[in-house]
């Protein structure tokens, strides 16, 4: 009797796990239902194009634009080196990698002037009451309405040798003639740290909002100084969101174009221009695929090693 | 006892501390007037409902917020606006707040690091506060890994390792199971018996503030109602508030008939009268009211000689005791504990009239 009684509820609970195991197989394939249009348009909009790139960048260029199709890797060759037009001899495309170093270092700084200036901000916000909050979230949304060229060129307006600064400056006798800030690097790195400065402060935001000031509290109990509560504390805990902010203001500084084209001036490229320049004037199609390509690995390798490195700290400690 | 305790230095003197929240109209006043003192060594305990000011008071304690008005010296130095971080006092979190991204052992060194401690003292002092937590076999587990009352532990030995003087807990055991908080209950005394560190105790559990405390303050609405020990507090309680709050009370009305210096006469709508002592200015002919605890009050079937007659309402049978709702003859209820002994069962029952005998000794009059 009891061993009957024991098989009947073992086999309740087998069938009750089955009937769990089904709908959850069926929530699954609700799921996949539900994410096909996303995946259809990513396919078309993201996979496709790619693929486009990558065949033409193993493609001869065609004289006037387009490519010719017979297999080649001179695209790829001319990432990295450089044949002389008069003596044929091969070197390595010293013009590229520095124009590549310029992409990195320049998006490495705007995301660093980026985080410092939108760590402060985002905890300002996060601090504020509820309803304030939001005002401080829209008025940080508000660039995004403006056109990117437009706002480009406001600060072309702020910087340029008769602009705002320069004008007040010397308006007030602080210096003699204008400070050069156009059409250099740094005017780029300012450029774009404006531009993508929102996509810092949002993440960030985000995680400082939901960090629990209970622990800062018993942080300061605990004999630590502000300081030291911002760096042992606070900043650990809102990685993530430091995480994703540097991501999302890193990846598309590296391929930057409108910013470095008008506040560059033409005469600072960084890797978006090069990638313009050899499907425009320079009718390379497939130097210009295989730079685009590349681009796509340097933007895959950084964050590769940025993840590895912010997951090493998260790990030794959560 | 009561000379060695009242010999002993005071740790925290609470000064005049007013605090008021807001501005203007939105203003609320957390506590009004608040002075007490709290003794070295001693398990002092905050008791009141929630939102009588006593974690408010404990915050203020802290650092964590400033006093309107009035100060607070630790011992003899002004620490009212001293940062959190500049004072040797730790807190026990009510929802412990520890740091999710440590291990147990890197949330216990963290006030000994922030202090600048050697690394050596500081593994010394970090396994010796573990293992009188009886934390040290989980040290290197993540704070996440552990159950609720091993969390319990841990924010314990994080705020005694860097030996603070004052150890303030708010609300520490209220997030335990029952049993569990029983056993911490026991932990914490003999935590503060073995460290000799003043431990001030935020509750709004009655009976925990009674087993638990050396002396207790009941506050409630921003203000110290009754300072005293346990027995104190439960048998001479001053206010209608406190006797309330802290156990059960009959309250009963009576006029005062006559007045010496040290006695009073009062009497019951009974007609009886019974003489207590006078704590404060009563002029012959003023109202008071009185309680009693329903344990010490005496029910017998001889109507005569009782102070009040009613009818039994209800009984409740406890095991160790019975419970009796008292209908009083003027209409109010009354309730008594009585001690069920064997071959004594049954000797009243429900809608049976009954005697209430009172002794004089345990008439407390209250305040108004």
């Amino acid at each position: 009797m009891a061993e009957t009684e024991n098989t009947s509820s073992v086999l309740a609970a087998q069938s009750h796990q089955v009937a769990i195991e089904a709908s959850r197989r069926n929530k699954i394939r609700n799921f996949r239902l539900l994410s096909m249009p996303a995946l259809i348009v990513l396919t078309i909009g993201a996979a496709g194009p790619l693929l486009i790139m990558l065949v033409y960048s193993f493609l001869k260029a065609a004289p006037y634009g387009g490519v010719v199709w017979e297999p080649s890797i001179d695209g790829w060759f001319g990432v990295f080196l450089k044949k002389d037009i008069f003596d044929g001899t091969i070197s390595i495309a010293t013009a590229h990698l520095s124009i590549l170093w310029r992409s990195v270092n320049l998006s490495i700084q705007s995301t660093l002037l980026a985080l410092i200036l939108g760590f402060p901000t985002a905890y300002f916000i996060a601090t504020r009451s509820v309803q304030t909050r939001n005002l401080w979230l829209f008025l940080i949304t508000i660039p995004f309405w403006t056109n990117l060229l437009i706002r480009t060129f406001a600060i072309m307006q702020v910087i340029r040798d008769q602009g705002i600064i320069n004008n007040f400056l010397i308006g007030w006798g602080l210096i003699e003639s204008p400070i050069e800030m156009l059409y250099t690097d740094f005017a780029i790195m300012l450029g774009m740290t404006y531009v993508y400065l929102p996509l810092m402060v949002l993440p960030l935001y985000a995680s400082i909002e939901k960090l629990d000031f209970r622990l800062v509290e018993a942080a300061y109990d605990l004999y630590a100084t502000r300081l030291r509560v911002l760096w042992r504390i606070i900043i650990p805990l809102v990685r993530p969101g430091i995480v994703a902010g540097s991501i999302l203001v890193f990846v598309p500084s590296l391929g930057a174009y409108v910013t470095p084209r008008v506040l560059g001036g033409g005469k600072h490229l960084m890797l978006g221009n090069l990638i313009e320049l050899q499907f425009g004037q320079g009718r390379n199609w497939p130097l210009g695929a295989a730079l685009s390509i590349f681009l796509l690995c340097v933007v895959m390798g950084a964050l590769l090693i940025y993840v590895r490195v912010a997951q090493r700290g998260t790990t030794e400690h959560v | 006892m009561l000379q060695a305790s009242s010999t002993r230095q005071i740790a925290v003197t609470v000064n005049a501390i007013t605090k008021i929240f807001g501005e203007g109209d939105n203003s609320v006043v957390a506590l009004e007037d608040v002075n007490l003192e709290i003794k070295e060594n001693e398990f002092f305990t905050l008791l009141g409902p929630s939102g009588c000011g006593k974690t408010t008071l404990l915050r203020l304690i802290a650092g964590f917020e400033h006093p309107t008005s009035g100060n607070i010296l630790l011992y003899d130095q002004d620490i009212t606006f001293l940062p959190p971080y500049q004072r040797p006092v730790n807190t026990v979190f009510q929802n412990y707040a520890l740091f999710p991204h440590m291990t147990v052992r890197q949330n216990v060194s963290f006030g000994l690091e922030m202090l600048g401690r050697a690394k050596s003292e500081i593994k010394e002092t970090v396994d010796s506060v573990l293992n009188l937590v009886r934390m040290e076999e989980l040290a290197n587990r993540r704070t996440s890994e552990i159950s609720g009352g091993q969390q319990q532990r841990v924010a314990l030995a994080r705020a005694l390792a860097p030996r603070p003087k004052v150890l303030l807990l708010d609300e520490s055991l209220s997030a335990l199971d029952y049993k569990l908080r029983q056993d911490m209950q026991l932990e914490l005394k003999r935590l503060q018996h073995e460290t000799g560190i003043t431990f001030i105790f935020v509750t709004h559990d009655q009976e925990e503030a009674l087993t638990m405390s050396d002396r207790l303050a009941v506050m409630d609405e921003g203000r110290v109602l009754q300072v005293g020990g346990p027995s104190e507090i439960y048998n001479y309680p001053k206010e209608r508030f406190v006797a309330e709050f802290i156990g059960d009370s009959n309250f009963l009305e009576a006029d005062v008939t006559s007045v010496n210096e040290r006695l009073v006469r009062i009497q019951f709508y009974t007609g009886k009268e019974f003489e207590v002592p006078a704590f404060r200015d009563m002029r012959v002919g003023a109202h008071v009211t009185v309680a009693v605890r329903p344990e010490q009050v005496t029910l017998s079937n001889s109507l005569d000689a009782a102070t009040f007659t009613g009818v039994i309402e209800n009984m409740v049978y406890l095991g160790t005791h019975t419970h009796y709702i008292i209908k009083l003859s003027n209409g109010s209820e009354f309730t008594a504990h009585i001690q069920n002994l064997r071959g004594h069962d049954r000797q009243f029952e429900i809608g049976g009239a009954v005697g209430i005998a009172l002794d004089p000794a345990t008439i407390q009059v209250l305040k108004d």
